[in-house]
């Protein structure tokens, strides 16, 4: 039971999680050094944490049972697709579900933190919520979509860890235009969901303005630093997926010590990369109206719609 | 194992008696109180149908002209039975302690709804499935009291002309195939050909689709839902849409068989699709539990009858094993379906039951003061949207693994596949958010009326079903491998298809019940670490800027929804007026009509009546004129009879 390979995945999904608030920091970094700052430390993303999780909390009087049991529901399904997807090596640690499960489950955290927002009663809470589900209905069905096409294209059915080793072994025809278009659509995905630029501005002033903060509004102490870890890995894992999934040339395929390191390697690379992407993507843009980001949405929406077509027509 | 007669007479024969003794008149409702118990042991018996008798088949000798009338309890049969009997007897349970008008007469209705139902899904002739059919469409209309009369009559109209063309169908299947019993009828389309059987499986389509909902003629069900007594609304949309979803797949797939015509497919998977993101649409805008409880079952029978379309167009371009996995699909997501609606409705009845209020604008903070309540409904809502570890999630999981892992042929009919997976995300996605609204504002924030802050207590007996009903959500979402697996062995055994073990979906890459094992764990672990690690907790009011909020002073159901109708404003047919008489208040009403009533059925309704003026205007005449017109008809008929012999 206990073989080579489970003690490796079960280390790589370790690592996922304990990288999260670091590629955080990094983006933050790269994003301080694109507007001439010198920024905060790297690290600090896990000193805010550390201190969070140590204070005592405050919540509100019209709170129902629920609304404690919210950070757990959001924590602990990221950390289940934490466990469920591949990062460095192909295999994986809990192979209970399939790509199809890993959406819902991304739509388990989002229910769970709606609902967190309207807990309070206030008007910020409910505004966050309203906003956020505006946006999932449009991010939600083109998540599907792109991860459907990625499994289609690879022909193995909806099973993650072997979409990886299916990608890699197609070698170049693998390039083919459902491939791009999956990944730009999710790339799109990517800042929409985890509250980027030009979608969600988090370090406004203007709780007006915010949709994700907003929800979180009521939560402190813990709680928040729980709903700030679950956020933080939620990005990660959004990175994981593209790095590992759309583009998984260089993961390790067996348990060769040598493998491994190359695979890690690798994998660290193409975060560093994408993270400063994103860094990229945010210094150049604004943060648009709300009522614009439906047509970016609907992009990347209709993106992988044509990826998923192309696959059944090419 | 009981023998088919002492099953019979288990099942029907103490809601007959209850039938009966229910409109005794009697004092203090014991008549309705033994004619609840008859039902109640008449549904138990039902809910154990599929433990205690096999396959089995029996002939009710009657005197009648065609012959004896049959009933078949096969594997699958018995499987629906078992599902729609503990629904019914979870409704008839709650419907114990609710005060209701006229409850003598209603348990006598719910009687004889058992009864239909049950004839309706074990008939094995064409006469008593019609019959049972059209008793379940008179009782649900008789028991609806209390709705609009408009919304009542209409149902009234809908769903008979639904079972008019139901009656066409049979009576054309009895016609071509010769014979009135089903069992016996085999392939009709082998012998009236493509074209006939594919006018016959539309007209069955639309004919049971005006119960559940299918565009246009879900007309009658948010208005019919929101006035309806709340355990009609139940019966309707649980154990009458099962009914029909089973009878709808046996009538496709083994009376009539799938005819190789893939414009009815096309046809078939459109409406369907357009009635799915319909419902899911305007369930966004609805002010009521119960109407957007209406538009949801609608949104779910449509993605019922999208799988059963899909199997259709698999049968054709895939395999027979791919079609059953879809046909399996589909039974699965009736059955989930039938149970967190259930759930979802009683919780909403027992909510307006003890608050007394409808709308959800002046709900809002009931977690707090019937926590239980909303404990179940959290699950309810859950199993909806479709999260997993919950039934709905197994269900809408097998449907798009099904639909993206299918082995199709080269044909431009691929392309319904990704587009179909598009509109399941998108319908998905949006009953999410309108359950998200639903729970939220009804059990979250701060109560918004006076009498939701102070709602009567609760009885136990009303809790119970809910209770069970929630288990079962839970149950069915993490034991689905064996469900899925007698589903098959079923429908394998009812179609004559060979199990082919390589199409075994639910083996392999998803596993439930680890997956919510795993959840759970985690979940705990990081409970108890922080039980351990303690820290305080100061309860204090939610931040106010520093004016103390009034209960109107949070977000309104309607504000939560305001900017997704902003983005699909051209499909709502929003009306918005705004007067500005004197200075100090103007008014902003928006309006949201639904465009189907009004575009589509009060035209229509015009029509009729504009065409029956210019009719009346000959039938004020005098006596000659009428002489004339008969003159004049005699003339037409004897010489087209002429023309045409």
């Amino acid at each position: 039971m206990l073989t080579e390979a489970t003690i490796i995945s079960l280390i790589q999904a370790i690592i996922l999680i304990a990288i999260s608030p670091l590629i955080t920091g990094l983006i933050r970094k790269f994003k301080a050094m694109m507007q001439h700052r010198i920024g905060s430390s790297i690290i600090q993303p896990y000193r805010d944490i550390l201190k969070l999780f140590r204070k005592d909390s405050v919540i509100s009087e019209s709170t129902s049972w629920l609304f404690r049991l919210i950070p757990y529901i959001c924590l602990s399904s990221m950390i289940l697709i934490a466990l469920m997807i591949p990062f460095m090596f192909t295999e994986i640690i809990a192979p209970y579900g399939d790509l199809i499960a890993l959406v819902y489950l991304f739509t388990l955290y989002r229910f769970a933190m709606v609902l967190g927002g309207l807990e309070g009663g206030s008007c910020f809470g409910g505004m966050g919520s309203s906003r956020e589900m505006m946006m999932s209905v449009l991010i939600e069905p083109a998540l599907l979509l792109s991860i459907m096409a990625i499994a289609v294209l690879s022909g193995g059915g909806t099973d993650i860890s072997s979409i990886p080793t299916m990608l890699c072994d197609m070698g170049f025809v693998a390039f083919c235009p459902a491939l791009i278009l999956a990944a730009s659509s999710f790339i799109i995905t990517i800042l929409a969901e985890n509250a980027r630029i030009p979608f969600d501005n988090p370090s406004t002033h203007l709780e007006l303005t915010m949709v994700h903060e907003a929800m979180l509004l009521e939560y402190s102490g813990r709680d928040l630093g729980m709903m700030e870890l679950s956020a933080e890995m939620r990005l990660t894992i959004f990175m994981a997926m593209l790095s590992s999934l759309f583009f998984p040339w260089g993961i390790a395929t067996t348990t060769a010590p040598l493998d491994l390191l190359m695979g890690f390697i690798v994998v660290m690379i193409k975060m560093i990369v994408i993270a400063f992407m994103i860094a990229l993507l945010e210094s150049s843009l604004t943060k648009s109206r709300l009522f614009k980001t439906p047509n970016l949405l609907t992009a990347s929406f209709v993106l992988s719609l044509l990826a998923m077509v192309s696959l059944y027509i090419l | 194992m009981l023998t088919v007669e002492l099953y019979l007479s288990l099942l029907i024969l103490p809601a007959i008696l209850g039938m009966i003794v229910s409109v005794i008149p009697s004092k203090k409702g014991i008549a309705g109180n033994v004619g609840l118990l008859l039902c109640v042991i008449s549904s138990i018996v039902g809910t154990l149908t599929y433990f205690v008798i096999g396959d089995s088949s029996y002939e009710f000798i009657v005197p009648s002209v065609v012959g004896s009338y049959y009933v078949m309890f096969d594997q699958f049969t018995r499987m629906i039975i078992s599902i729609s009997s503990l629904v019914f007897l979870m409704s008839v349970i709650h419907l114990a302690r609710f005060g209701a008008l006229n409850k003598e007469k209603y348990v006598g209705l719910t009687n004889l709804l058992f009864i239909s139902c049950i004839l309706a899904m074990s008939a094995d002739c064409v006469i008593l499935l019609l019959v049972a059919w059209e008793l379940i469409s008179l009782t649900t209309f008789l028991m609806s009291y209390g709705a609009n009369e408009t919304a009542r009559w209409r149902y009234f109209t809908i769903t008979h002309m639904g079972g008019l063309l139901l009656m066409g169908v049979f009576a054309a299947m009895w016609s071509v195939s010769g014979t009135y019993v089903l069992s016996e009828m085999g392939e009709i389309s082998s012998i009236a050909g493509s074209m006939v059987s594919s006018v016959m499986i539309f007209l069955l389509f639309i004919g049971f689709g005006t119960k559940l909902g299918i565009l246009p003629f879900h007309a009658w069900m948010p208005d019919l839902y929101a006035g309806a007594p709340i355990h009609t609304v139940t019966f309707l949309s649980t154990v009458c849409s099962n009914v029909a979803i089973m009878i709808l797949v046996k009538g496709i797939f083994l009376w009539i068989g799938v005819p190789n015509n893939m414009y009815l497919i096309v046809l078939m998977l459109l409406l369907s699709s357009t009635t799915a993101i319909w419902g899911a649409m305007e369930s966004l805008i609805q002010t009521e539990p119960r109407r957007i409880l209406a538009y949801s079952s609608m949104e779910n029978m449509a993605l019922v009858t999208m799988c059963i379309s899909a199997a259709m167009l698999f049968s054709q371009i895939s395999s027979e094993s791919l079609m059953a996995v879809m046909i399996v699909a589909a039974i699965l997501h009736t059955i989930n379906h039938s149970l967190f609606k259930s759930l979802m409705l009683m919780t909403v009845g027992t909510v307006e039951d003890c608050t007394g209020e409808h709308a959800i604008e002046k709900m809002g903070g009931l977690a707090k003061v019937i926590p239980m309540i909303s404990v179940f409904a959290l699950i309810g809502v859950l199993a909806m949207a479709a999260i997993p570890p919950l039934n709905g999630f197994v269900s809408e999981w097998l449907i798009i693994k099904t639909m993206i892992s299918a082995d199709v042929e080269e044909s431009i009919l691929r392309l319904v596949i990704p587009l179909v997976v598009a509109a399941l995300g998108v319908c998905g996605m949006m009953a999410a958010v309108s359950y998200a609204r639903l729970y939220g504002f009804m059990f979250l924030g701060r109560p918004r009326s006076e009498m939701v802050a102070k709602p009567k207590p609760i009885d136990k007996t009303t809790m119970f079903p809910l209770a069970i009903l929630a288990l079962f959500c839970i149950g069915f979402g993490v034991f689905a491998a064996p469900l899925v697996n007698e589903l098959m062995d079923a429908l394998c055994g009812l179609l004559g298809i060979i199990r082919d073990p390589s199409v075994d979906i639910l083996s392999g890459s998803l596993d439930p019940l680890v997956l919510s094992a795993i959840l759970l764990t985690i979940a705990i672990v990081m409970l108890l670490f922080s039980r351990v690690f303690k820290k305080k907790v100061k309860r204090s009011t939610t931040w106010d800027c520093g004016v103390e909020l009034e209960e109107q002073m949070q977000y309104s159901s309607i504000g939560f929804t305001q900017p997704l109708v902003r983005v699909f404003h051209p499909f709502y047919g929003d009306k918005t007026a705004y007067t500005d008489d004197n200075e100090e208040r103007g008014t902003y009403k928006v309006r949201f009509a639904e465009p189907f009533t009004e575009y589509f059925f009060r035209p229509l309704g015009r029509s009729v009546y504009w065409v029956a003026e210019k009719i009346g205007k000959i039938q004020t005449g005098n006596i000659q004129s009428y002489l004339g017109y008969i003159l004049f008809t005699l003339l037409f008929v004897l010489l087209g009879a002429r023309l045409i012999c």
